[in-house]
């Protein structure tokens, strides 16, 4: 690793290392807090049994044996620990609702999440690289203009909203005049067509473009401001008096230095669809995360709740510490600070 | 009569989130001049006065335009006519009615968030900068928890208790105060990082060294040089959470039907948008050009408080 020389004395991998482990205790304390605040809201709910107490048609035993199987006669910190141990242990309980693990409906969904974010991952990086570069490089242009204008539009748009008005657009406007259908609104793949990657591409396309305008739009902005400062510093002076090409400029000397502030908007939104592509995956019935938490809430299905608050806030955390990390490797200057 | 140390700049070196953290001065804003560039900046007046427009509208509109629930003669379903610009519902309701109606609402919320957690966020803020210690530790570990917790999820958990006590939380008042609970974070450290960098400034010192008491230290000397990121913060916020709060009707968590908002609207016309468009297209039309109209004043401000930023972020 050539960049290792700048570590200073002492072993650097070890130095960085412990940096890692020092900054991942930081967070544990933070995460345990935020399952407390997470246990506390859902216990405020109430009685999750309220409703299947009100039916006749089950038995008093059935009522009882629930009591028992998740301690709801115990006091609140109890119940509190018994569920964080039994969370860490990975014993995440039985949705009320479907009478699956919850498990076994985390493993059904976040695939299908991460799939919908790995893509917009894709897709939203490289065109806000882009759009930022190109708007940076030519800055004050008509192109930077309507760059920055089309940003303006995407960080305004609420998302159900734009998903809503793709719908129209581009499924039930074509349907209705030519009988033609190249997108499909609803779940992962046609029944009858599950394993076809062709299918599986029309039914991500508007989910994706749905969630990726928002990301497009922050993100362009971050690179375009990342870009111009780089541009204004001593050593893009140093390299374009030697005569490189603007060109070479930007692509050798100043896009890398820029790409430090993006790596950490970058991973924090990234980080933040997971718990918040919830609209989207709605509008578009994505079997996904967001999908299992509003039935999940619907159902005052309280396991559920529970175990998906818990995960997504440690995946929170998780991301913040990989972005600062990142972050550090690239930029040497505040490496070991 | 100003004092004169209130005048001076402090400089700071901007610390992480910043691209490069270069030195960047900061200093109380002089609101006339303020004004001054607000108001030449086109964009940013036009946004503004739609912004009245819309609030006023949404004001009078059920003494001026019709109660919203009030139901119609004629065809249920009628596309926009000249009677009713957007239309009518399944119901036979006028939609502009509704969506005056249910702006209200949205409005009411984005702003009464707004001021909350700024309040929130300056007091929290202040007390971690500038007494620091021990207990601006907790206070910083304690924004540093709201910031995991993903704010569209932890909000829908928390109007869906629904009831404490006499407050519903999926009415108007009850989502302001979860809302606001939950989104005040970001001004804390915004505050506490002016707080730092100003608690030994020598013009604040000059003010301990005459008997100045903290609460009015902070007032008159450290908070006026927050106040223009304190203001462009709000202007982010009442974006957000009128946003935010509309995701949360549209999931069918906010205040309940007959009450229009403009999430539920949105929702309750999923069904036929093919056929009654006009019921999906008015309402998210609202919600988009009001946090437009409200980013480009946001944007207008920024400009106008901090002329330095404004070649990077146009």
């Amino acid at each position: 690793m050539a960049a290792a020389s700048s570590f200073g004395s002492g072993s650097p991998v070890a130095a960085f290392a412990a940096l890692a482990v020092r900054r991942l205790l930081w967070s544990v304390p933070v995460v345990l807090l935020a399952t407390v605040i997470v246990f506390g809201l859902v216990s405020l709910r109430g009685d999750p049994l309220v409703e299947l107490r009100q039916d006749p048609s089950i038995p008093v035993e059935r009522i009882e044996q629930l009591e028992a199987e998740y301690h709801l006669d115990d006091a609140l910190h109890l119940q509190y620990g018994r569920w964080l141990v039994d969370f860490v242990r990975g014993r995440w309980g039985t949705s009320y609702q479907s009478r699956l693990p919850v498990r076994t409906l985390v493993a059904g969904a976040l695939p299908n999440t991460l799939l919908l974010v790995g893509a917009v991952f894709v897709v939203s990086t490289s065109v806000a690289v882009g759009a930022g570069v190109l708007g940076a490089s030519r800055e004050g242009s008509t192109l930077d203009h309507v760059t920055s204008g089309l940003a303006y539009f995407g960080i305004s748009m609420p998302v159900f909203w734009f998903g809503l008005i793709l719908q129209l657009v581009l499924v039930v406007v074509p349907l209705r005049a030519f009988d033609f259908q190249l997108f499909y609104v609803q779940g992962k793949y046609s029944t009858g067509k599950e394993g076809d990657v062709m299918n599986l591409l029309q039914h991500m396309a508007l989910p994706v473009l749905t969630l990726s305008i928002g990301r497009v739009a922050v993100w362009s902005r971050f690179q375009r401001a990342g870009l111009i400062e780089a541009l204004d510093a001593d050593y893009v002076r140093t390299a374009t008096a030697k005569g490189a090409t603007r060109h070479r400029v930007i692509v050798n000397h100043a896009l890398r230095n820029s790409l430090g502030p993006m790596v950490t908007v970058v991973a924090l939104g990234t980080a933040a669809m997971i718990g918040g592509a919830v609209v989207t995956e709605r509008i578009f019935a994505w079997p996904g995360m967001g999908t299992l938490f509003v039935s999940a809430l619907q159902n005052d299905d309280y396991p559920v709740i529970l175990s998906w608050l818990a995960l997504v806030s440690v995946g929170v955390v998780g991301a913040n510490l990989l972005a600062d990390m990142a972050y550090r490797l690239l930029d040497p200057r505040v490496r070991l600070t | 009569m100003m004092p004169a140390y209130k005048r001076s700049r402090a400089v700071q070196v901007a610390g992480d989130g910043w691209p490069g953290g270069e030195v960047a001065a900061f200093a109380p804003p002089e609101w006339r001049a303020v004004l001054r560039r607000f108001l030449g900046r086109r964009a940013a007046v036009v946004a503004s006065l739609f912004l009245l427009l819309l609030a006023a509208a949404c004001l009078l509109a059920e003494a001026w335009v019709q109660d919203p629930n009030a139901l119609q003669r004629g065809e249920p379903l009628s596309g926009p006519s000249q009677q009713h610009w957007f239309g009518t519902d399944e119901l036979n309701r006028d939609v502009f009615a509704r969506v005056l109606s249910g702006g209200r609402i949205s409005l009411a919320v984005g702003v009464g968030v707004t001021i909350l957690a700024t309040a929130i966020g300056t007091v929290v803020g202040s007390i971690a900068g500038y007494r620091g210690g021990r207990l601006g530790d907790v206070l910083m570990r304690v924004v540093d928890l709201f910031l995991i917790l993903p704010l569209l999820p932890v909000a829908l958990v928390a109007v869906s208790v629904a009831e404490i006590g006499p407050l519903d939380l999926r009415q108007p008042l009850g989502t302001t105060l979860v809302l606001s609970f939950l989104i005040w974070t970001p001004l804390a450290r915004i505050v506490r990082g002016t707080c730092l960098s100003l608690r030994e400034a020598e013009f604040v010192e000059a003010a301990r060294s005459v008997g100045a008491s903290t609460a009015s230290i902070l007032r008159r000397h450290i908070l006026p040089n927050a106040a223009g990121p304190i203001v462009i913060n709000g202007t982010v916020l009442v974006a957000e959470v009128i946003l935010v709060e509309s995701a949360i009707a549209f999931l069918g968590f906010g205040a309940q039907p007959p009450t229009p908002t403009w999430g539920n609207m949105l929702a309750n016309s999923v069904s036929n948008m093919a056929l009654y468009p006009w019921l999906t297209v008015f309402p998210g039309l609202a919600v988009f050009s009001t946090v437009l109209a409200i980013s480009m004043v946001g944007d207008g401000l920024r400009d106008a408080l901090d002329p330095l930023h404004r070649r990077l972020f146009q």
